[in-house]
């Protein structure tokens, strides 16, 4: 596989943007929208499908961007080409507040597993294609769902997710649970499975729901601190309850709903 | 010596995407080559399953210095290898995890079965509808429409204009009779006083002619070829075929199990006013001719009768026509049906149709 060895620095802390440094002819491939700045001479350009430059039939770009797609990204690639003959710079920027982390498929085996939509940029040749979750279970109760991207080649790969992200090691025989919405990114050799909070009490009122997704090893697998799920619900928790009309709305409720009840006992048979 | 292996071996200090190895097991013991020279005892080895996909074949073990080891097979041929040269007391655990991995695909085989049968099943109704539909109608069963028929009448006849008896009434059972010799229904005949140009069949076998309609042919012929079309209706079960279409298919299902009251009154309704499809319609026409040559009548009256009914139609409104369209290719193609036929001389219908007609303008002065 032709990839482009790429030099690169993550700037910034919680609001995180990549800048990589492409040699004389050198590629770098992302997300369309993630650029953030390019310098001259370099060539921008968009792309069905991957962009690996493997595909020459537009058919089977066609269906390889519609994978893309279902796997939660853009079905076209853009493309950046150094055609200057010294080095040029292109940065592309987190979608959301995060960190970007670094992952080179080679030390991953070549295959890596990442969250729907994680996939950032890339050097050229890194494929992006859908992995799809086979365990029933897994896919309606692990928080990942059924589809996920499967990054494969062996140049350097950009993640994205929320929150602080870290890197664990597993090794053989060594298992951690995971509240659902945690996993970023896995080594294929993981085994991903989902657990039973164990106890009605712990399933009801610790919050994390009924089921953990559970990693076994060997192998590496990458966790997010805030999954934006989360994120999300603690800002439209604090939307409701700090808004002083949104309590006036929920009082009104609560009246309504006493009134109705009383209503609905002294009402004749 | 049995074959060698590649693998991936996962430990506490090795890469984390796996060293690959050569491995083969040597007796009762597994040696993994390389520089590692290691050796495990079978009777130590856990057979796991592992992955992303819950497929990848695991064994592993504890090394005194390693620590904890797990060994993956590299690709598929090096797991059949690794399968077939296992020693036997590993055997059962590897057909269980080979059993367990092939469960999986089972299921999705399973589900994309379900799925693919539901959308052969959505695809044939609806390809197949006027076949369902036929299949229901033949499942209602003679009774059921002969009840049906039979409430329809008894609405009629609250409206107090249904004659049952007279001279029209007995030209009408006289011509019905003869087009409807050997039918499994039992007709009844009957001459409704409404002065618009109009006849009907209810399911079971019942036909009501409008005294419009009489007055309005100049030949019993003619009238015969208007009957024997509405026979047509009754004997292939146009109206359940319309009531299908228009009431739906609970009105149907209400009627299978034998409920006939809910719908008799709509059915009184609309039954003088059922527009059935264009090809029941046709249906109707080339077996009505049919039905008029066994019966030996003159079947010319049916494309005659229509014929002046096109020409009066700009004039004044016609019942008749508004279900039965006397379109040109219509009556075109009546006059073709008649064409293709033998030609044989038909001897007339033997009814004074003066008289009759004079007997249903007499009821005309009778009731105002």
């Amino acid at each position: 596989m032709n990839m482009d060895p790429i030099e690169y620095r993550i700037h910034g802390s919680d609001l995180q943007y990549v800048e990589v440094r492409l040699g004389p002819g050198r590629c770098a491939v992302s997300e369309p929208g993630a650029m953030m700045y390019v310098d001259d001479e370099v060539q921008v350009s968009t792309e069905i499908g991957d962009g690996s430059g493997r595909e020459t039939n537009f058919l089977s770009r066609l269906w390889r961007g519609l994978r893309r797609k279902f796997s939660g990204e853009s079905l076209f690639t853009s493309i950046y080409r150094n055609q200057a003959g010294s080095d040029r710079r292109v940065a592309f920027a987190a979608p959301g507040p995060g960190q970007i982390v670094p992952i080179d498929l080679a030390a991953s085996g070549g295959t890596l597993i990442v969250q729907r939509g994680a996939f950032l940029a890339g050097a050229r040749g890194v494929e992006v294609g859908l992995a799809w979750q086979k365990r029933f279970r897994v896919g309606l109760f692990g928080g990942e769902g059924f589809i996920m991207q499967k990054l494969t080649g062996d140049g350097v790969a950009f993640v994205h997710a929320s929150g602080a992200l870290t890197e664990m090691q597993l090794v053989p025989g060594q298992s951690l649970r995971v509240d659902t919405g945690c996993l970023v990114a896995l080594q294929s050799s993981v085994r991903y499975d989902i657990k039973y909070a164990g106890k009605i009490k712990t399933a009801l009122f610790g919050g994390e729901g009924l089921f953990f997704a559970q990693l076994s090893g060997p192998g590496t697998i990458w966790l997010q601190s805030m999954p934006l799920k989360r994120l999300s619900r603690t800002l439209l928790g604090m939307a409701m309850t700090a808004n002083p009309r949104g309590r006036i709305v929920w009082f009104l409720i609560a009246i309504a709903i006493v009134v109705i009840n009383i209503l609905s006992i002294n009402s004749p048979v | 010596m049995n074959p060698s292996f590649a693998a991936l071996l996962y430990g506490r200090d090795l890469p984390p995407a796996g060293l690959k190895v050569s491995a083969q097991f040597v007796g009762n013991r597994l040696q993994v080559g390389g520089d590692l020279r290691l050796e495990a005892v079978a009777d130590a080895i856990t057979i796991e399953t592992g992955g992303f996909d819950h497929d990848t074949l695991y064994l592993g073990w504890t090394d005194a210095t390693r620590g904890r080891l797990s060994l993956a097979p590299l690709d598929t041929v090096a797991r059949a290898t690794l399968i077939g040269s296992a020693p036997a007391t590993l055997e059962a655990a590897l057909r269980r995890h080979v059993r367990s991995s092939r469960n999986d695909r089972g299921k999705w085989l399973l589900l994309g079965g379900l799925a693919a049968s539901l959308a052969v099943l959505v695809l044939s109704v609806v390809l197949g509808y006027g076949l369902i539909v036929d299949w229901a109608v033949r499942m209602v069963p003679t009774e059921v429409e002969a009840k049906l028929g039979q409430s329809t009448m008894a609405e009629l006849r609250q409206s107090g204009k249904l004659l049952d008896t007279g001279p029209a009434v007995d030209a009408v059972s006289s011509i019905g009779n003869r087009l409807t010799a050997g039918s499994r229904y039992h007709y009844h005949w009957a001459v409704l006083e409404d002065p618009s140009i109009n006849a009907f069949a209810a399911p079971g076998g019942y036909v009501v002619v409008h005294r419009g309609l009489i007055l309005a042919t100049k030949t019993p012929e003619e009238l015969a070829g208007v009957l024997a079309h509405e026979v047509q209706h009754v004997e292939h079960r146009h109206t359940l075929k319309a009531m299908v279409n228009s009431l739906g298919w609970a009105t149907m299902a209400t009627v299978l199990l034998g409920d006939v009251s809910a719908m008799a009154g709509m059915l009184a309704y609309q039954v003088g006013t059922t527009h059935y499809s264009r090809d029941l319609e046709t249906e109707a026409d080339t077996q009505g001719l049919a039905a008029l040559v066994r019966a030996g009548i003159a079947p010319e009256g049916m494309a005659t009768f229509f014929r002046t009914l096109a020409r009066q139609a700009p004039q004044m409104p016609i019942a008749l026509l508004s279900s039965h369209p006397a379109t040109e290719e219509r009556i075109a193609a009546i006059e073709a049906g008649i064409q293709a036929l033998p030609a044989k001389d038909y001897p007339p219908l033997a009814i004074d149709w003066a008289a009759v007609q004079a007997s249903v303008r007499k009821n005309d002065d009778a009731v105002p």
